[in-house]
């Protein structure tokens, strides 16, 4: 099995998803760009678009507003201007 | 005779006023408590985004928000008041609070206004008002950031040297404080330096306007729903002592209402035996 991650995306109204992933893929102004366990630390800058993240092979879907992203010690945080899971 | 109803009618409207204090009490509980766990959402948030502003470091070289102007002579007022009366001195003292500091300070200054309290009394300050914004009782982070947009192109644009938000500041339920904070210029931030081993994508500078922004408008947001939780326990105060003066008023009437039923009888009844002592003599 994959090794998994912790992602948190976040709003200021309150927090959207937090859970364990094995792979996260964040649209941003250059792609969109795929993160898998103990990726380097990083901070992005997050597009408007649709975030997909994969948890023990089901894909969910979350449509994401503009923002910045952090990969800090195996943890993905996504500050954004708003977010809502796709059903 | 005419006096029993006068009384009974009193009773009767305080009662209807006790009901509409008591109800107006309930209104405010409530969105007191929403408001107040908005508040807790949007401190967790603003806790990371601080955290994560920390890491890119932001130096005042390259953001506008960062780098004081040159001057600083025009002084906007971001003025957050209720969106309705009764509740206390709420509004008044933060009116109050503005006239002494705008006095104080003397420069030329302009308001910028949220909240639908009180178009009239402001207007009697004198210091001109620039735009009023709606905001709900338990505000959005879209009016938040409306406004913050809004106030930072003020800023950008040279119209405001520097941004004060005043409003109403919450310690507890019971107390409230009319107080001042700086939205802009932002303060440099003390040994802020980037983390040197983060990859930044696109670059360091992108992120940090991302950053900002939404440093501001989580600032702004804090500040609209600092002010809308005393606004609502302000209300809740004033509306629960309102009821308590009812129940009170209700007593001291009924109280006031027996007195005269009694002695409405006791005169009764002496007449009767009045009359009846006559017939038997």
């Amino acid at each position: 099995m994959a090794e998994n991650f912790r992602l948190s995306v976040m709003t200021a109204e309150g927090t959207v998803f937090e859970d364990s992933v094995d792979y996260v893929n964040i649209p941003t102004g250059f792609g969109s760009l795929g993160i898998l366990a103990n990726h380097a630390p990083m901070l992005c800058a997050v597009e408007k678009g649709v975030l997909r993240c994969t948890q023990e092979g089901k894909t969910l879907r979350i449509r994401v507003g503009s923002g910045v992203a952090n990969v800090e010690n195996n943890e993905v945080t996504l500050l954004l201007s708003d977010a809502a899971l796709e059903e | 005779m005419a006096n029993l109803r006068k009384i009974r009618t009193r009773i009767k409207s305080v009662q209807s006023t006790q009901q509409i204090t008591k109800s107006m009490k309930m209104v405010a509980a409530s969105k007191l408590r929403r408001t107040q766990a908005a508040f807790g959402d949007l401190r967790t948030f603003a806790d990371k985004s601080g955290e994560i502003l920390s890491r890119v470091g932001a130096g005042a070289e390259d953001n506008p928000y960062l780098t004081p102007h040159a001057e600083r002579e025009k002084l906007c007022y971001v003025l957050i008041v209720g969106n309705r009366g009764l509740c206390g001195t709420y509004n008044t003292a933060l009116l109050r609070y503005l006239d002494d500091s705008a006095k104080k300070d003397g420069r030329e200054a302009f308001l910028v206004v949220a909240g639908r309290w009180g178009k009239d009394m402001i207007q009697t300050l004198g210091i001109p008002v620039r735009r009023s914004f709606e905001v709900s009782d338990t505000p959005t982070s879209a009016e938040a950031q409306a406004l913050s947009a809004y106030l930072r192109e003020l800023y950008r644009d040279g119209e405001a040297d520097e941004i004060v938000l005043v409003y109403q500041q919450f310690r507890s339920v019971l107390s409230q404080n009319p107080g001042s904070r700086t939205l802009l210029p932002l303060p440099p931030r003390e040994g802020a330096a980037a983390a040197a081993d983060v990859i930044f994508e696109p670059d360091r500078k992108t992120l940090l306007d991302t950053l900002v922004d939404m440093y501001l408008d989580n600032t702004v947001h804090a500040a609209l729903l600092e002010a809308r939780t005393g606004e609502h326990s302000s209300r809740m105060t004033a509306m629960t002592s309102a009821s308590d003066n009812t129940e009170e008023l209700i007593a001291e009437l009924t109280l006031e209402l027996n007195h005269a039923r009694q002695s409405a009888i006791t005169t009764e009844i002496s007449e009767i035996v009045g009359g009846a002592a006559a017939l038997k003599n």
